[in-house]
């Protein structure tokens, strides 16, 4: 029996087995009527396009929730920062390199100077095209030093303030976010005047090394420092009103690039440094007072308002003049232990010094002296490492060691 | 070679007017609405009467349901995944399934599976009956023992190739398998069927 005559016995047999009862009448009316009202119930259709962006914005916003969230919680940025033997913290050479992680488990990592005369300090990138700045000096301290500039795999490098023919002491380049403009200090050649102690001022040159100019008016009688605001408008600098001595850069200003509007900010002192939102800045400054009824200064840790408004001294070291008792506060609670010895010139390096805001703005990262070791040689000098939550208000010690440590920077 | 042309122009037609079906329901045309419902509403019924035990009335509620679900959900429907014939006895099968487990969990007999009393005056004569009732009991026999040589897969594969008439892609739709595995089936259990009902009859 063939296959096609098999089958159709099968389905005689499986018809008479179980027959099929008749439709009742009206069936199509029934099932017309259930789909017309479907047809009227359905929605309409979005079409597919707009489904697929909505539904690529939606996992573009997720995804970078989950990233925010995890580059919070996880990601807070790593400090690097320099330790140096020696009185003269960022002198060459006995360089060595920390870094530290997000979850403050920091490790070391040592890094041997090479020693040479030529001293490449680290190169600054820019933000918008990744190429480096850098300066270079001849010697320590230095008597001329160019802002150069290189592309990130080191070729094309270009001497930017020997092309803008400007002598000097160029250093401390700082990236305009747009990558346009890089502003650095600049001390011009005083005959008979060690060039750092002649003045410094705030300058900014092109990218191309085109153009180079002060900032600030010519009588001013200095200006240190240099932080572009986020957005590149607005320039941070400390100004000097009456001589040129490091420590007495204690007026804190912004101004546009071009001098034009010059704010002076009350509260803020010395480094000052946006966060990373542009909305506040951090700084240190010292304010007389007494502890216990000893007369002595606070040099305090603060952060104010983008105008210099709504200070907030976040830690503050007590220094009795000439003598030898200093604190570091966090808050109410007082750290470290009195009988700190320390020389007149190192005063600069006692209290919070040099804030660094967090790459996402929860932490600010600065130096402070510990107590001074009598046991030890003299340019035992303990510069240690701190970190200030803002958000638990929490202060946590990073580095304890004999070293003193500089240029904190996060990344 | 005219045959073969001849051949590839029907299947072009049939696709042609297959395409201009399925945009007819996708746009809620009424006249395709009908043609829906004269194309494929005695075959639904059918289909699903046969697995309802003859319950014609929950076979009509089945096939009604199973058109609307076809007009609210056509734009779902890929012609190139599948014939739309093996989409729609698909959505058939599931909602005969459905119900077939919604019987199991019931503890009384449903009220659509009870013979009313006036309709047994309808039924013919005597004579007919018995002819016609021994016909039945033979058949049902036949079909009970190869229901216990058959596999359920291998059975309802045999009756939707058989009885309702589906290809081997409808089927492999349906069922949810491959349409070699469906073809691999489908010669199993002729193969089993031929030989109990050969044996059945010696």
């Amino acid at each position: 029996m063939s296959t096609e005559r098999f089958d159709q016995q099968l389905a005689c047999l499986l018809a008479t087995a179980e027959p099929v009862p008749e439709l009742r009448p009206g069936w199509e009316q029934r099932a017309m009527a259930a789909m017309a009202a479907v047809a009227v119930a359905r929605p309409k259709r979005v079409p597919r396009l707009v489904t697929v962006i909505v539904v690529t914005l939606l996992l573009l916003i997720l995804a970078g929730a989950v990233f925010a969230a995890v580059r919070y919680l996880f990601i807070e940025g790593t400090l690097s920062f320099d330790s140096t033997v020696g009185p003269w913290p960022g002198g060459p050479p006995g360089q060595s390199s920390r870094l530290l992680s997000g979850e403050l488990e920091w490790s070391t990592e040592q890094v041997s100077a090479d020693g040479a005369d030529l001293v490449p300090v680290e190169g600054v990138p820019s933000p918008a095209t990744g190429e480096l700045a850098f300066e270079t000096a001849v010697d320590w301290p230095p008597t001329f030093s160019d802002i150069w500039k290189t592309d990130p795999d080191g070729s094309e490098v270009v001497n930017l303030t020997a092309r803008a023919e400007l002598g000097g002491v160029n250093c401390y380049p700082q990236w305009s976010p747009d990558g346009s403009m890089i502003a650095f200090q600049h001390c011009d050649p005083v005959e008979g005047v060690v060039p750092c102690e002649a003045g410094f001022h705030l300058w900014v040159i092109s990218a191309d090394g085109s153009e180079a100019r002060p900032v600030l008016p010519e009588d001013t009688p200095g200006t240190m420092w240099g932080r572009w605001s986020p957005d590149g408008s607005r320039l941070l600098c400390n100004m000097s009103l009456e001589g040129t001595d490091e420590t007495r850069y204690d007026v804190a200003v912004t101004t546009d690039p071009w001098g034009t509007d010059i704010q002076v900010l009350p509260n803020v002192g010395n480094r000052p440094t946006w966060s990373p939102d542009g909305t506040m800045i951090a700084s240190t400054r010292e304010r007389e007072g007494e502890l216990d009824g000893v007369s002595g200064a606070w040099n305090q840790l603060v952060v104010t308002g983008a105008d210099g408004s709504d200070p907030e001294v976040l830690v503050q070291q007590f220094i009795v003049d000439a003598e030898v008792n200093s604190f570091l506060s966090g808050g109410e609670e007082f750290l470290g232990t009195p009988g700190f010895d320390w020389e007149g010139d190192l005063c600069a390096w006692v209290g919070p010094r040099q804030p660094e805001w967090s790459p996402n703005g929860d932490r600010i990262a600065f130096l402070a002296a510990m107590p001074w070791d009598p046991e030890g040689p003299y340019y035992k000098l303990q510069i240690e490492v701190w970190v200030y939550d803002l958000n638990t208000d929490e202060l946590i010690q990073v580095t304890d060691d004999d070293l003193a440590q500089t240029h904190l920077s996060w990344k | 070679m005219a045959q073969a042309d001849a051949e590839t122009t029907e299947a072009l037609c049939e696709r042609e007017d297959m395409d201009r079906f399925v945009r007819g329901l996708r746009s809620a045309d009424p006249a395709a609405h009908t043609e829906l419902c004269s194309r494929f509403g005695r075959r639904l019924h059918e289909f699903a009467a046969r697995r309802l035990r003859g319950d014609a009335e929950l076979a009509e509620d089945i096939m009604v349901a199973t058109l609307a679900d076809a007009a609210r959900n056509i734009r779902g429907y890929n012609p190139r995944r599948a014939p739309f014939s093996g989409w729609l006895f698909g959505i058939a099968h599931r909602h005969i399934t459905a119900e077939l487990r919604r019987q199991n969990r019931r503890k009384s007999v449903p009220a659509s599976a009870q013979v009313p009393i006036d309709a047994r005056a309808e039924q013919p004569a005597a004579d007919d009956v018995a002819e016609t009732a021994t016909e039945r009991m033979e058949a049902r026999r036949q079909v009970a023992m190869l229901r216990e040589h058959l596999s359920d897969i291998e059975m309802e594969v045999l009756i939707l190739h058989c009885v309702d008439q589906l290809s081997l892609r409808e089927i492999a739709q349906i069922v949810r398998r491959s349409e070699r595995g469906i073809k691999s089936l489908l010669h199993r259990a002729r193969q089993k069927a031929r030989e109990r009902l050969g044996a059945d009859e010696h």
